[in-house]
């Protein structure tokens, strides 16, 4: 089975610890990015810790992957065109307290038996989900999540590459629910097998589960 | 007194800067990865905003203590592991993120060296949202916070350089460009004004 990369910056909130290891993933520090084989990767997960000059000064690279079959799962708050296909974010003027998520669907199993609560909250603390939002999706795309002005939050592109792009508009979902006691602690493992879904889907090969071992 | 304000180009600094209430803060902003481009010596105070990146910071380590040896400022926010900077010793915690919304909630931290400046212009509350690590400052550095183990959240070190290093692992920047944690204001611009109202005595 295939790796996913995990990328971002090297700083210690984007580090992967051995349980990562374990599940699949692999760091990608960004600026190795121009140096690295892309093609063996089942998907990228790109997190909010990048540096958005490097990847505009690279930009042919992600989009490349993607027009090659990859898969692609953004995390970033985007400010910067690096990717075209996947729009800026937007802060929402919906205060923190008052924001309310809406699952529209899910996808390759993403979110399935997931509370909007347990998303919502940790620990009674609101605001870690989504701050803000994307405008202007891709046509065709699939929208898994809103807020409740019917803003984009999470959604899954398979229409402008020939790759996939699941993009959320902000928060590292893989990592900050991990230890949660309620079933926001799926989205990590969720994601993971949407991508390799998906990658799998696209290569056309047959499915199996991951296996930690092998 | 001009201020340089290091940043790594990361989404929630871009938008960071975008802020015109904090333009005041900074004179200049220099991307980590183009500190070979620039005269550190003509800056009296470089802030490290939090989330640079470890190996370009262990890159550009000696620019930086040039900088201090020249008898200049730095001040370092947030995470600093795997000593990235010398006489830094950087301490993961576990983050208390939701002490506020508890009943009779509390993130204890005891006020030390009361009387430096930088308390005209901060309070120990402008202080309290939370941290992601501690500091053992170095003999003779003052902290200005210590969590209850004794370990500094807030540090100045006027004893290991010729200048000055302050030592923080909270992380303002971070918060404000994203929008998360109001919290952190009253403190940047408390630093600010410091900063500022030093350069006027």
């Amino acid at each position: 089975m295939n790796k996913i990369a995990y990328m971002g910056i090297d700083i210690h909130f984007s580090r992967i610890s051995d349980l990562d290891h374990r599940k699949g993933l692999l760091f990608l520090h960004e600026y190795d990015l121009p140096y690295t084989d892309l093609s063996v990767l089942d998907g990228i997960i790109i997190t909010n810790h990048i540096d958005e000059y490097y990847l505009l000064e690279h930009e042919t690279i992600l989009l490349s992957y993607l027009e090659q079959g990859g898969v692609i799962f953004c995390l970033a708050e985007k400010s910067l065109p690096w990717l075209k296909q996947i729009p800026e974010w937007k802060r929402s003027p919906i205060p923190l307290k008052d924001r309310e998520l809406n699952i529209e669907s899910t996808d390759n199993g993403l979110f399935e038996g997931v509370r909007t609560a347990d998303l919502e909250y940790r620990k009674g603390v609101r605001g870690f989900f989504s701050r803000g939002y994307f405008d202007n999706v891709s046509s065709g795309s699939k929208v898994l999540i809103t807020d409740q002005s019917q803003k984009t939050i999470v959604y899954v592109d398979r229409e402008s590459t020939n790759g996939t792009i699941y993009a959320g508009a902000g928060t590292d979902m893989y990592r900050i629910y991990t230890y949660e006691e309620n079933t926001a602690n799926r989205v990590g493992l969720q994601m993971l097998e949407s991508i390799r879904k998906e990658a799998r889907r696209i290569k056309g090969g047959r499915t199996h589960e991951y296996c930690a071992d092998c | 007194m001009s201020i340089a304000l290091i940043v790594n180009g990361t989404p929630y600094q871009n938008r960071f800067l975008e802020e015109p209430d904090f333009h005041y803060l900074y004179d200049e902003v220099i991307h980590l990865r183009e500190m070979d481009y620039y005269d550190m010596s003509k800056f009296e105070t470089v802030l490290l905003s939090c989330r640079l990146d470890i190996k370009l910071l262990k890159r550009y380590q000696t620019r930086f203590l040039k900088v201090l040896e020249a008898g200049k400022r730095i001040i370092i926010f947030g995470e600093f592991p795997e000593h990235a900077f010398p006489s830094v010793d950087w301490e993961d915690s576990e983050v208390d993120f939701s002490w506020w919304v508890r009943p009779d909630g509390d993130l204890p931290l005891n006020q030390e060296h009361a009387d430096h400046p930088l308390y005209r212009y901060i309070t120990v509350p402008d202080m309290k949202w939370h941290y992601h690590g501690t500091f053992t400052p170095p003999h003779g550095a003052k902290s200005l916070l210590d969590t209850p183990e004794g370990r500094s959240i807030i540090y100045i070190d006027n004893v290991s350089f010729n200048g000055e290093l302050i030592v923080t692992s909270l992380d303002p920047m971070f918060h404000i460009g994203l929008g998360f944690i109001n919290q952190s204001k009253p403190f940047l611009h408390g630093l600010a004004k410091w900063l500022r109202e030093e350069e006027q005595q």
